[in-house]
C-alpha cells in the first residue's frame, strides 16, 4: 500500500524535523530590520521587532510537539487503564466509570484550560495535564468496547481458565487487539491538543513560557495589513502538522502493521 | 405522558448529576487555586472590603462542607458572583455579550448543517471514486486548519487586499443606524467571521452525511422501495431521514468546539462578544468572570446534548420508546 508508505515516510521525516527543532539552539531575538518580507536571509521574513519568523516557527514546533506528545501519552494511559477496567470488570465498576467518562466528555476543554491557566501560573506541564485529563474519554470508550467484546471470547476464557492473571490477559490479548484502533485514534488526540494549545496561545494565555505557533499568530494579528508572512507561515506550520497527524491516523496504522507484520499477535 | 415528554423528563433528570458535578469541579478549583479562596472568588486585585464581604457571604470562615453547600446553592440560583473588572454581576456581564456571539454561532450552525447535508446528499450514490477521494481530502485538510488562522486568511484576502468587507467590529464607529440599515450593517460585518466558522464545519458535516447516505442506500428497505417502483427522489428522502441521525448527534456534540471556534474568530475580527470577554477576564485575572464563562459554556454543552437527544427521539421512534 504505497499511500500508507508515503504517509509513514512523511510522518517519519516530520518527526525527525520536530525532534531536530528540540535541538534548535537559535534564539527568537531581534536579528534584522523589522517587518521585512521573506528573503534568502530570513526565509519567512521578520516580525515587528526584527525577529526571524522562521526561527519562531521552529521553536514553536518544539513546543507544539511537547504538548501533542505529552497530552497523547497522558490521555492514552488514563483512557486505556479506565477502559480496560470498565470493560473487563463490568457491573457496578463499569457503570461508575461510564458516568465519570460522561462527565469529562461534557467539559468544554478550551474553557477548562482557560480557567486553569488563569488561576495557576501557566506552564507547558500544566497545559499538558489539563489537556490530557480532558482528552481521554474517546480512547476510554474505544478500549472499553473492545474489552467488553473480548471478555467472553474463547481465547480469553481459556487463558483465564488456564490460570493467566488479569494483567497477563490484558497485556497479551487485549492490548494487541487494541493496538490498531488506538494507533488510529491517538494521533487525532495529539492533533486536537496542538490545535487547542495554538488557540490558547493565540488568546495570549500561554504565559511567558516561550514561543509557540499560536503566539506567533497573535503577534501577527495587528500587522495583517503590513506583513502577511507573519501570519501565513506559522499557520501553515500548524495546518501541516495537524494534517499529517490526520493522514497518519487514516493510513499510518495500516502501514506500520504491514512493516511489523502482525508480529504483535 | 407522551413518549416524547417522558424522554425530555428522563434526559433532564440525567443532566442534573452532571451539572452538579460541574459545580463541584468549580468549587474544587476555587479551593485548590494558589492563595486564598477569597482571591479565586473575587479576582486578584479586589478591595479589602469586597474580600471581607465575600468571606462573610460565602461562609469562608466555616468548615468546608458548609462552604460547599453555600457555593452550590448560589450556583443553582444562577449567582456567579461579581466581576471584579466590570463591577457587575457575572451573569449580567455574560448575558449582555451573549447575543453578539449567538449572531455568529447560530447562523453558522444552520448554514454549515444545511450546506453540508445538501453536499453530502448530492455526493451519495454517485459512482465516481475520484470525486469521493477529493471530498475526503478536502474534509481532512479543512479540519486541520485552525479556525482563527482561516479567519486571518479571509481577512487578509477579502478585507485587506480586496477591501470588500470591514476589517473589524460589528458596526462602524459612531454610526446611528436603525432597523433594516442596522441589520445590513451587522450582516456586512458578520460575513467574514460567519464564513470562517461555516467553512470550518461544512466539510465534516458533508462527509458524515455522505458516508451515512451510502450506508443507508445499500440497505434492504431501499432495495425494496426501489423494486416497488418508488421514484429515486422519494427513496433518497427516506434514506436521508435515517442518515441524518448521526449527523444530528455529531453537530450537537460539537457545541463546545463551535463556541471555542467562535471565541477565537471573534478575536480576529475584534467582534464584541464572549471571546473578547474571555480575553479581558483572563488578562485582568478576573477569576469570577473566568469561572462564570466556564460554567456558562458547560451549561451550553449540556443543553445542546439534551436538545440533540430529544431531536433524535423525535426523528427516530426506536430511541423514543427504547
Amino acid at each position: 500500500m504505497s499511500r500508507g508508505r508515503t504517509v509513514l515516510g512523511a510522518a517519519l521525516a516530520a518527526s525527525l524535523l520536530a525532534v531536530g527543532s528540540l535541538a534548535f539552539d537559535g534564539s527568537f531575538a531581534a536579528s534584522g530590520p523589522p517587518l521585512r518580507p521573506p528573503s534568502l536571509e530570513h526565509w519567512f521574513g521578520t516580525d515587528d521587532l526584527g525577529r526571524d519568523v522562521f526561527a519562531g516557527v521552529v521553536l514553536g514546533a518544539a513546543r507544539s510537539l511537547l504538548v501533542g506528545l505529552g497530552t497523547a501519552a497522558l490521555a492514552l494511559s488514563v483512557g486505556v487503564a479506565l477502559g480496560v477496567v470498565a470493560g473487563y470488570a463490568g457491573g457496578f465498576t463499569d457503570e461508575a466509570l461510564t458516568r465519570i467518562t460522561e462527565f469529562f466528555q461534557v467539559l468544554p476543554r478550551f474553557f477548562v484550560a482557560i480557567v486553569v491557566l488563569t488561576l495557576w501560573e501557566p506552564s507547558i506541564s500544566l497545559l499538558v495535564l489539563v489537556l490530557g485529563l480532558t482528552s481521554w474519554t474517546g480512547l476510554a470508550r474505544l478500549t472499553r468496547a473492545e474489552a467488553l467484546g473480548l471478555r467472553e471470547r474463547e481465547f480469553v476464557v481459556s487463558a483465564r481458565a488456564s490460570g493467566a492473571s488479569f494483567l497477563e490477559i490484558v497485556w497479551r490479548h487485549l492490548l494487541s487487539n487494541l493496538a490498531r484502533p488506538l494507533l488510529a485514534a491517538t494521533p487525532l488526540v495529539a492533533g486536537q491538543a496542538m490545535l487547542t494549545e495554538a488557540g490558547l496561545s493565540f488568546l495570549g494565555m500561554g504565559g511567558s513560557t516561550g514561543v509557540s505557533w499560536g503566539y506567533l499568530l497573535q503577534n501577527a494579528q495587528p500587522f495583517l495589513r503590513d506583513a502577511w508572512w507573519m501570519a501565513v507561515f506559522p499557520g501553515l506550520a500548524i495546518t501541516g502538522a495537524i494534517l499529517l497527524l490526520s493522514l497518519f491516523s487514516l493510513f499510518g496504522g495500516e502501514a506500520i502493521w504491514k512493516v511489523v507484520g502482525g508480529r504483535l499477535r | 405522558m407522551s413518549p416524547v415528554a417522558s424522554l425530555v423528563v428522563k434526559r433532564v433528570l440525567q443532566s442534573v448529576p452532571l451539572a452538579c458535578a460541574v459545580g463541584t469541579l468549580g468549587f474544587v478549583l476555587v479551593h485548590l487555586a494558589p492563595g486564598d479562596a477569597v482571591i479565586a472568588l473575587s479576582g486578584e486585585f479586589a478591595h479589602e472590603a469586597v474580600q471581607d464581604e465575600l468571606r462573610r457571604s460565602y461562609g469562608l470562615d466555616r468548615d468546608l462542607s458548609a462552604q460547599y453547600i453555600i457555593y452550590m446553592g448560589r450556583l443553582l440560583r444562577g449567582d456567579l458572583g461579581i466581576s471584579y473588572y466590570f463591577q457587575q454581576p457575572v451573569s449580567r456581564v455574560i448575558l449582555e455579550r451573549l447575543p453578539s456571539t449567538l449572531v455568529l454561532v447560530v447562523p453558522s450552525l444552520f448554514l454549515s448543517t444545511l450546506i453540508g447535508v445538501l453536499l453530502g446528499t448530492l455526493l451519495a450514490g454517485s459512482r465516481r471514486p475520484r470525486r469521493a477521494r477529493a471530498v475526503i481530502a478536502v474534509a481532512v485538510s479543512s479540519n486541520s486548519v485552525p479556525v482563527f488562522w482561516l479567519a486571518q486568511l479571509l481577512l487578509l484576502a477579502f478585507s485587506v487586499r480586496l477591501g470588500l468587507f470591514p476589517v473589524q467590529g460589528m458596526v462602524r464607529a459612531r454610526s446611528e443606524l436603525e432597523g433594516a440599515a442596522l441589520f445590513l450593517e451587522i450582516t456586512w460585518h458578520a460575513a467574514l467571521p460567519l464564513l470562517a466558522l461555516t467553512l470550518h464545519q461544512v466539510a465534516l458535516i458533508a462527509v458524515l452525511t455522505w458516508t451515512n447516505m451510502e450506508e443507508e442506500l445499500r440497505r434492504e428497505y431501499v432495495r425494496a422501495a426501489r423494486s416497488q417502483g418508488l421514484l429515486p427522489g422519494s427513496v433518497r428522502r427516506h434514506a436521508l431521514r435515517n442518515a441524518l441521525l448521526p449527523v444530528v448527534t455529531t453537530v450537537g456534540g460539537r457545541m463546545g468546539a463551535l463556541f471555542s471556534g467562535a471565541v477565537l474568530t471573534e478575536t480576529v475580527f475584534a467582534w464584541p462578544g464572549l471571546g473578547r470577554l474571555a480575553v479581558v477576564a483572563a488578562t485582568n485575572r478576573d477569576f469570577p468572570l473566568v469561572l462564570g464563562l466556564f460554567f456558562f459554556m458547560t451549561l451550553a454543552v449540556l443543553v445542546a446534548n439534551l436538545v440533540t437527544d430529544v431531536v433524535c427521539g423525535l426523528v427516530d421512534p426506536r430511541i423514543r420508546t427504547g
